[in-house]
């Protein structure tokens, strides 16, 4: 009963008319994101992050850093040898 | 990590749950079912990226943390993540708001202003906030 339930819903879901709204709208959809103007959306959008990222890793791989930020009496004893 | 973090609260809070702030709308407003569902590709992306973000910033964390000349605390770390977040809207809204005008943070008004302000205010404050504890 409960298969023949579910079966029922899976025919009323797929035979909705939002489900057919998306096979007909995808096409558009696909249309719109990968036109022309794909690399320069993407370039732009990701902006700001890329320069985020690229500057967390010049400040991490800058070696003046710890020396311009980090205070002195806070810092760590060096780690035992053998646990390394 | 911070800006990271940061990055997901955006994407999370104001492009799901609130629906604002959806990357393509200066150009595509989400105004029916296609240009919204090119704005939630967008928008993919944009956490796509946030997440690369995220993890890179988790691998810098574990190699500070095998450097001896590094505070290991919870005060370094909070701080870390406030002036991550603060930058990330400081930048983003700087790049993408006022200087692209790809999007803005509320598109379902004339004026724009005062959400877009809103936001780099509190990247601001977030960024004060760092400065104000000490660094």
């Amino acid at each position: 009963m409960s298969k023949l339930f579910s079966l029922l819903l899976v025919a009323l879901l797929t035979g909705a008319h939002t489900a057919g709204a998306c096979t007909v709208c995808r096409p558009k959809v696909q249309a719109a994101i990968h036109n022309q103007h794909y690399a320069a959306n993407a370039l732009l959008m990701l902006l700001p992050v890329l320069l985020l990222i690229g500057g967390g890793l010049l400040l991490y791989f800058s070696s003046s850093f710890p020396s311009l930020y980090w205070k002195p009496t806070l810092l760590r004893p060096a780690a035992p040898t053998a646990l390394r | 990590m911070g800006a990271g973090m940061g990055g997901f609260v955006d994407g999370i809070l104001l492009h799901q749950i609130l629906q604002w702030h959806n990357m393509l709308s200066g150009k595509m407003p989400p105004n029916n079912l296609v240009d919204a569902k090119v704005n939630m590709y967008w928008d993919g992306i944009f956490h796509a990226a946030v997440w690369i973000m995220t993890a890179l910033g988790l691998r810098l964390l574990w190699g500070a943390g095998a450097q001896t000349d590094v505070p290991w605390s919870g005060r370094t770390f909070f701080g870390g993540l406030l002036i991550g977040w603060g930058l990330f809207n400081v930048v983003e809204g700087t790049i993408d708001h006022e200087i692209l005008s790809l999007h803005h943070v509320y598109e379902y008004t004339g004026n724009h202003l005062p959400a877009d302000l809103a936001f780099l205010g509190f990247g601001v404050l977030l960024l004060g906030l760092f400065v104000a504890a000490g660094g």
